[in-house]
């Protein structure tokens, strides 16, 4: 038993396979819907049809001959030859029988069947299961316990096709709980191919798409910073809405390493804890204890007050770039943590923040690191409506900036505004004025001499204007409507001296077409920038007649300075009358195309500087058969020479014939010509198996070469479950990758 | 050049009031409605009175990096907005059947100031946000028209 040649077709097992289809492997997907349901009768009739009967009165059984069907409710039985017990209800088979019932087939001989109790056996069985689950296999005994119970003994199991046995599972017994969704092997072994690979004395796997506690996929690799490297998780499904996974890691250069995350989801909150923690870590000289903690927790406990937590933590500030598997996770310098309170009030919010950061870039001077807000507290207006269409709205803040190496200091500060907005299909304009004032209690002045206590109250008018005019044209063989609008957007603030104000959360903020229309230059309210000047703006839309979708849009703008803008965070000499020219085009070329460039171009740039100031160019090809391809080239002159860059960017994802796909990303650095980050992956099977190899490369570090490893997942479909870290990866690095 | 100013109304007059499902509860709900005052569109929140319904049936953002400097240490991030909507007329019948909207923004940060990069983000994601709203709008006039 068990064997190759018991899988092989006699001519009757045809009739498992008919008229059923094996679109999918193993469970069913939860993409499909959910399967047919059985069919449920009152009092269901037993329905029996045949060449021949005779009917003994003594025993009062029946004998059937030739072409039996039988029927009751969803249950079906074919026959050749039996004997039916009226008594009893027994059905006693001699020669090769056919039972059926909802999500369930077998084939056998001698079989002992009651259709109104729903049970029976079979010897020298096959069996498949549909529905649910698309699996198959032989037994030396099957048997129906209850209608979605049945057991087997000694024998074979696969979710492969007919025709296919890639793998297979061997094992003495096997329980089909399909109202639980779980199967129970004893004594398994695993065959692929033709050979053994595994075994387990005991085996639980799911067998629908519902969750249960097992072994995930585990994940086999080697890096040039971890060593060997696998990693096999444990799923626990705790509750409906709450599960851990146990991700025990060995790497054979730093040690073992335990990974837990646990999540839970109620009506009026959700969380996650992630941790991860390696008790000595072998790569280190001194040995030590490693690790990381990520708390992220959400809720509602009223209906008018919202939570939000985010927490995150590392041992020490290498942690990410040692252990971190992508550039996502290893480039950053700063992690957060953040506590957040909002009370939703009758027009009005009031949000207490407490917020800091741990930096994780030791290079990073420790007068740059951020300031925390500890606390924030924002009072927040909705903008109230005069029925003559006049708007009030505006803010209140109160910070608290600490920081370890720098001035720290209390902050007030408000902005209201009125504004009469008029919007119409032929255009807007909205006229504003708004109030910014701001006082500062600061531990020390920013400069000898300067105020402890300084502030400022500066006003701000805004006239924002555009007009929509259209037409009709043909584009592309297809009727389409372009339209061109052009906006005005007049600002108006006078100067103030605010040189005796740290820079708590103010920034300047980057130069680009949507950043023109801006009413201030800076983020933050340490700096309100003093203006007299016009931005010019012109966009051009083509859409599509028929349904309306953008089939290009093209945006131009300049901003024309009356007066020279004096608030600065540098020092730097009077500038030209104009800004530089920044322009935006997005254009969906073919069915599958889309291309998206940004430029800046200055032209009367600085002495030392150069005209093109921004280049971002990229081109997306994505399909409806999981092809994907983004090429992409980023230029950014910088604010500095250590923040210029400019980098080429490849992706893709490519199915090939046959069930081989394979995926990639490239991020390579023309400035520096280097590679940053790298990833080739090849993932290949059929629907019963998948094998995922990928080779990835990333710059992890400072003052160290990139990191190189190489992950191997091995899949069997309805052996596995959920989704797998690698599909995670891949959907993180490549821009319009999706997993199944 | 052919050009000529669009007419007074941003939707037909017939097909007010508009409901926007789920209201603020979304970010792009949240633009949308932001872009009626000062307009002739009126907005309902009683579904029977509703000629026009629009659902926003799905939202996310997200963001990566795509720039590091030599280091290893972040330049630029890429933003991305992306949400899915529908919308359906007085009687239940799809005006516009659901359609995804998929925007991106290239973001420089080098993740030192960070208070203030975190309010630029949050700047260019409701950048992204009326976007989308703008061409919520434009379908909708398409497929009224």
């Amino acid at each position: 038993t068990g064997d190759e040649t018991s899988i092989a077709l006699p001519h009757d097992a045809t009739r498992l396979y008919r008229n059923l289809d094996w679109s999918f492997c193993g469970p069913r997907p939860a993409g499909l819907g959910p399967a047919p349901a059985p069919l449920v009768l009152d009092e269901p009739l037993l329905v029996v049809d045949a060449d021949d009967a005779q009917y003994d009165q003594d025993t009062e059984r029946v004998t059937l001959r030739g072409r039996i069907e039988a029927e009751r409710g969803d249950q079906r039985l074919e026959s050749d030859i039996l004997v039916y017990d009226r008594r009893t209800g027994e059905m006693t088979a001699a020669g090769r029988t056919f039972v059926e019932q909802t999500g369930l087939r077998l084939v056998g001989d001698r079989a002992r069947w009651n259709l109104d109790r729903q049970e029976g056996r079979l010897a020298d069985a096959q069996y498949r299961f549909s529905g649910d689950l698309n699996a198959r296999g032989t037994a030396v005994e099957a048997e129906v316990v209850a209608p979605r119970l049945s057991r087997y003994r000694d024998i074979t199991y696969t979710t492969c096709p007919p025709g296919y046995s890639d793998w297979s599972l061997i094992a003495r017994t096997l329980t089909i709980d399909q109202e639980a969704g779980v199967g129970t092997a004893r004594h398994a072994r695993l065959r692929v191919g033709p050979w053994p690979v595994l075994y387990t004395p005991y085996l639980r796997f799911p067998i629908d798409g519902r969750r249960h506690s097992g072994f995930l996929v585990p994940t086999i690799g080697n890096s040039t910073t971890t060593g060997f490297d696998v990693t096999t998780p444990y799923y626990f499904n705790i509750a409906p809405a709450m599960d851990a996974t146990l991700s025990p890691r060995y790497m054979s250069r730093r040690g073992l390493m335990l990974g837990g995350e646990w999540r839970f989801l109620t009506r009026r909150q959700s969380g996650e804890i992630y941790g991860e923690w390696l008790p000595r870590d072998q790569g280190t000289r001194d040995k030590g204890s490693r690790g990381l903690i990520q708390i992220s927790h959400q809720s509602a406990p009223g209906r008018r007050w919202r939570t939000d937590l985010d927490l995150n933590q590392v041992s020490d500030a290498r942690y990410l770039e040692d252990f971190g598997n992508r550039l996502d996770v290893t480039s950053v310098r700063n992690i957060e943590r953040r506590g957040d309170l909002l009370y939703i009030g009758d027009g009005w919010r009031l949000l207490t923040r407490l917020q800091a950061f741990q930096t994780v870039d030791d290079g990073l001077p420790a007068a740059d690191r951020p300031y925390g807000r500890l606390p924030q507290w924002l009072l927040d207006l909705d903008t109230w409506r005069h029925p003559s269409g006049f708007e009030v709205g505006g803010d209140l803040e109160y910070v608290y900036f600490a920081h370890d190496d720098r001035e720290q200091g209390h902050r007030v500060a408000l902005a209201p505004f009125m504004r009469y907005p008029l919007r119409r299909g032929y255009g807007h304009l909205i006229p504003q004025a708004r109030l910014f004032g701001a006082g500062y209690s600061l531990s020390a002045p920013r400069e000898p001499g300067a105020s402890t206590s300084p502030g400022y109250l500066v006003p701000r008018f805004s006239l924002d204007g555009q007009l929509n005019f259209e037409r009709t044209l043909q584009w592309f063989g297809a009727p389409a409507l372009q339209t061109l609008e052009p906006r005005l957007f007049y600002l108006y603030s006078p100067y103030h001296d605010q040189d005796d104000i740290p820079l708590f959360d103010t920034t300047e903020l980057s130069f680009g077409f949507s950043n023109l229309f801006r009413e201030n230059r800076f983020t933050g309210r340490d700096r309100i920038g003093d203006a007299n000047q016009l931005t010019l703006g012109l966009t051009s839309r083509t859409l599509d007649d028929r349904d309306g979708d953008e089939r290009l849009r093209v945006s131009l703008g300049q901003i024309l300075y009356f007066d020279q803008p004096q608030v600065r965070l540098t020092e730097t000499t009077r500038g030209p009358r104009t800004s530089a020219i920044a322009g935006e085009l997005a254009a969906r070329l073919w069915a599958n195309w889309t291309a998206r460039a940004s430029v800046q171009w200055d032209p009367n740039p600085a002495a030392d500087g150069a005209q093109w100031e921004k280049r971002v160019v990229q081109l997306q090809y994505q399909d409806a058969h999981d092809r994907v391809l983004n090429l992409g080239y980023r230029f950014d002159l910088g604010t500095s020479p250590d923040t210029r860059y400019e980098d080429a960017d490849l992706g893709i994802r490519w199915p090939v014939a046959g069930g081989v796909e394979v995926v990639g990303r490239w991020l390579y650095s023309l400035l520096h010509e280097e590679t940053m980050e790298a990833l080739a992956g090849i993932e290949f099977g059929r629907c019963c198996w998948r094998v995922r190899l990928v080779g990835h490369r990333f710059k992890n570090a400072p003052e160290r070469p990139a990191t190189s490893s190489i992950m191997l997942q091995f899949e069997l479909a309805g052996l596995g479950q959920l989704g797998h870290p690698i599909d995670q990866f891949l959907e993180r690095e490549i821009y319009g990758y999706r997993s199944d | 050049c052919g050009f000529q100013l669009r007419g007074t109304d941003m939707l037909p007059p017939e097909l007010n009031p508009l409901l926007i499902e789920g209201g603020g509860a979304t970010a792009l709900g949240r633009a949308l409605i932001a872009r009626i005052p000062g307009s002739q569109i009126r907005l309902t929140e009683d579904p029977a009175e509703a000629q026009v319904r629009i659902r926003v049936l799905d939202e996310g953002r997200g963001s990566r990096v795509v720039a590091v400097d030599r280091q290893g240490k972040v330049l630029a991030y890429e933003l991305r907005f992306r949400a899915t909507f529908e919308a359906l007329g007085a009687d239940g019948q799809v005006l516009v059947p659901p359609q995804s909207i998929d925007l991106v923004r290239t973001f420089d940060d080098p993740d030192i100031e960070v208070l203030g990069k975190q309010e630029e983000a949050e700047m260019i994601f409701a950048d992204l946000h009326d976007d989308a709203a703008d061409r919520v709008l434009l379908r909708l006039r398409a497929a009224l028209r």
